[in-house]
């Protein structure tokens, strides 16, 4: 195998490590925030899927603060799947160059 | 993707600047061989003839000496970084598509192949040998509005040719040696030759051997002339 082959190799290995680490930690953000009335008070909870049942996680009394970390939270996903997607085609690129019968 | 991973590389030394734990950085790894432009400038240089990967390798020659705790996974994290532990010893990584950061230290007696634990800044490193080579002689490269510590290229090209015989991988090796030539050359032509024979005759006898028995697998006689 030829140096620029090993190398590709390599960053094929690395960006298949990302793609699993990115999915993890997609699956950790996930979710919605919803708002519950419960008596004469609001309250918040993430809405998650697990399977095909809901789970709705407490985040707590409905508050500006709870709103801001949950937007930074949805900003983040946002970023992790973008970064996901170029993960993948990273996968793909390397992947067709490594096919190629050539030493380089 | 060259000018992104660029771009994130500089915001990267960009934090660890503002954070003021860049001084107490040494860039070590592929990534020198793109910031020597600056120290080559006036002579033929071109950093693209060696491959950079996406390793962006830091050392951290005085763990004990560092004074300001900063968290680097959480200083990165909004760049998209996340953290990944390598191995069944949980070395960190941090990985992003474009660059995957790591830290290094200079390992110390018999040597262990567990992580060096640095909490100040959140992160362990791997310790190997041979680094203290890169840190005893370093320069300093302007980046955006601040300098960044590298390796002389003279060491850097030299701890190359060391290290390339150590290597288990047969492509890494010729990486290494390839890389160290490029460099080793680009001193040549910077009339800085005297450079690389002074720093040759500062290291150790055996490393001196394993450079010399690395410059005659890569035929290199012009080098060897000029260490001989």
């Amino acid at each position: 195998m030829g140096v620029i082959k090993g190398v590709l190799k390599e960053e094929l290995g690395n960006s298949r490590r990302m793609l699993k680490r990115y999915r993890q930690e997609i699956a950790k953000i996930k979710g919605v925030l919803v708002r519950k009335k419960i008596g004469n008070k609001y309250y918040y909870y993430i809405a998650k899927r697990q399977g095909r049942r809901v789970k709705f996680i407490y985040q707590g009394a409905a508050s500006p603060a709870i709103k801001k970390s949950y937007l930074a939270r949805k900003k983040q996903l946002h970023q992790y799947k973008k970064l996901l997607l170029q993960v993948k085609g990273q996968i793909k690129f390397l992947g067709k160059a490594l096919r190629g019968k050539e030493t380089i | 993707m060259e000018k992104k991973q660029s771009d994130l590389c500089r915001a990267i030394l960009g934090r660890f600047h503002k954070a003021g734990i860049l001084d107490d950085i040494i860039l070590i790894g592929s990534w020198c061989v793109y910031f020597y432009k600056d120290y080559f400038t006036g002579t033929p240089y071109i950093d693209q003839a060696t491959i950079k990967t996406r390793d962006l390798d830091f050392l951290i020659d005085q763990p004990s000496k560092i004074s300001r705790a900063v968290n680097i996974p959480e200083l990165l994290n909004d760049l998209g970084f996340i953290v990944d532990y390598k191995g069944s010893q949980g070395y960190i990584k941090l990985d992003h598509p474009e660059l995957i950061v790591e830290f290094l230290v200079p390992e110390k007696g018999r040597g262990t192949d567990k992580p060096f634990p640095i909490p100040k800044l959140g992160i362990n490193a791997t310790a190997l040998r041979f680094l203290n080579f890169l840190s005893v002689n370093t320069i300093q490269v302007k980046v955006d509005d601040f300098r960044l510590t590298v390796p002389h290229p003279a060491n850097f090209a030299l701890h190359k040719l060391i290290i390339f015989q150590r290597r288990t991988s047969k492509e890494k090796a010729a990486k290494d040696r390839n890389v160290a030539i490029e460099v080793l050359k680009a001193l040549i032509d910077k009339d800085e030759a005297i450079l690389i024979k002074k720093v040759f005759d500062g290291i150790p006898r055996p490393w001196q051997a394993k450079i010399i028995m690395g410059l005659k697998k890569a035929g290199q006689k012009e080098v060897l002339a000029l260490l001989g």
